[in-house]
């Protein structure tokens, strides 16, 4: 009898948070919320990043790893592995698409990674805010000692509760339609086989994790 | 010994067109690559990438990947180790302030009445507070820098791109692009004073710095290229036609903003969930 209270208290417990959440969901689901929420999650970005990727102390091992776990919680890397394969995702093995986004992430930290080094003493601010679609543009500059800020959008969605970053767009230049553009050229120019790519991609980050 | 210094310097360019001309008749023979007709995806592709004279490209970046190993990259290299990055900038201030009567053209041929303003004002604050350029004052005084071309006066009327094109030295372009670059050199009131004075090496040697500059602006971009592309002819056609998308739009938002659809591929199994 206790127990069968306890069941049904625990359900009721459950079935009031799944309301909650549905109705907090839906609640952000209206544009302003949207972008705001998209607004913050950047800023809490760019705190987060400067806080654990700039110290001078760190080593390069160190930096790709704090790198790799921003990347994790921040960016939607398997979505954005997907698109860049683009039309070749549906032409792999279940296999290859495994190893392919392992390949991609490690391509990711390995090319990004090191760019922190630069970005010590340049400050993130926040422009402005948009949505069009599923996207919340974000709109940012990085002041640094250059003549003109920096101008970069990232294009943030929310495909659960949290959101990701799918793209950025840096100074008109969107970063995964660039990756995009070289992978499907590096397979159209060897048969449509997406095996060359990953043997490229292989060679690729194995070269630069031993640096 | 003067005049054959000024034949030499008359040389460079007469055999710099030859050379392209030498080479369009190359494309125009060994034709287009052809376009896949069987795949829809395929042609779709191919279409997008506008690069139909890619092998030929392909040849002409081998030999600038080449001629910048020996040639452009230690010559920059020098400028960058002699020369501090203040005064290096202080250079490319001043070639952005020489550029002023081809920006300012094409604000007002864009109809940029307000960006036209910009460019008169920070041509008269920089030549003088700004000591002839060198100094950027007027980027304080809130008249952003920017530049325009003939190529994107082109853009705004409406004129397609054309195919890639990959030029020897001069690197990524297109026959908009190229034809607003030519354009702009021969109206250029510098080149113009310089033609009608007989200091043809005036031009020739802004067109070195210029590049020099070019070079060492590009310097970590390409370093970056170089070790983290697994095709850097393919990145770099797509950084500089969305690059120059971007600066056709200054900056702005257009319609041919389009989004990725971030769904697309996921109707199908997800690997890391099916295992």
């Amino acid at each position: 009898m206790a127990k069968m209270k306890l069941a049904t208290r625990a359900i009721a417990a459950l079935v009031t948070l799944s309301i909650l959440l549905i109705s907090v969901h839906y609640a952000s689901v209206r544009a302003d919320d949207f972008t705001n929420g998209a607004e913050q999650f950047i800023k809490s970005l760019a705190h987060d990043a400067t806080s654990s990727l700039t110290s001078e102390t760190l080593t390069e091992k160190e930096r790709k790893k704090q790198f790799r776990g921003l990347l994790k919680s921040y960016f939607d890397i398997n979505g954005i592995g997907k698109w860049v394969l683009g039309r070749y995702w549906r032409k792999t093995s279940k296999n290859e698409r495994l190893e392919y986004l392992v390949l991609f992430e490690n391509l990711v930290v390995g090319t990004y990674a090191n760019r922190f080094n630069n970005y010590k003493k340049e400050k993130l601010t926040v422009t402005s805010s948009s949505r069009r679609g599923k996207f919340a543009l974000v709109k940012s500059q990085i002041n640094g000692d250059q003549q003109k800020p920096v101008r970069i959008e990232w294009r943030v969605t929310r495909p659960n509760v949290n959101y990701k970053i799918f793209d950025i767009v840096v100074e008109g230049v969107s970063m995964i339609r660039t990756q995009r553009s070289e992978f499907s050229s590096v397979i159209r120019r060897n048969g449509g086989k997406v095996s060359v790519l990953l043997a490229a991609l292989r060679k690729k980050t194995t070269k630069s994790n031993q640096k | 010994m003067q005049r054959e210094r000024i034949n030499v310097v008359n040389i460079i360019p007469k055999f710099y067109l030859t050379v392209c001309a030498l080479l369009l008749g190359v494309m125009v023979l060994t034709g287009c690559a052809s376009a896949p007709k069987n795949d829809p995806e395929a042609l779709a592709e191919y279409q997008k990438t506008n690069d139909p004279m890619e092998v030929t490209n392909r040849g002409i970046f081998s030999f600038n990947q080449v001629f910048d190993k020996v040639v452009v990259k230690p010559v920059t290299g020098i400028y960058r180790g002699l020369i501090p990055s203040f005064m290096r900038k202080a250079v490319h201030r001043f070639l952005q302030n020489l550029r002023t009567p081809i920006t300012l053209a094409n604000d007002l041929l864009q109809g940029e009445g307000g960006r036209a303003g910009d460019t008169i004002a920070r041509f008269v604050i920089n030549s003088t507070w700004g000591l002839l350029g060198f100094m950027d004052p007027a980027a304080d005084m809130g008249f952003a820098q920017h530049g325009e071309d003939f190529g994107q006066t082109l853009a705004v009327w409406g004129v397609g791109e054309g195919p890639y094109l990959m030029l020897p030295v001069f690197g990524p372009s297109n026959p908009r692009d190229l034809t607003g670059k030519v354009v702009g050199f021969f109206l250029d009131p510098l080149s113009i004073w310089a033609a009608n004075t007989d200091r043809n090496e005036i031009p020739i040697i802004r067109t070195i710095v210029s590049g020099i500059d070019a070079r060492d602006l590009y310097w970590n971009a390409l370093e970056d290229i170089e070790k983290n592309s697994i095709d850097p002819y393919a990145s770099i056609r797509s950084l500089y036609r969305q690059r120059q998308n971007d600066e056709i739009r200054n900056g702005k938002e257009g319609p041919s903003t389009s989004l990725p659809d971030p769904d697309r591929g996921f109707e199908l199994a997800r690997p890391y969930t099916t295992k």
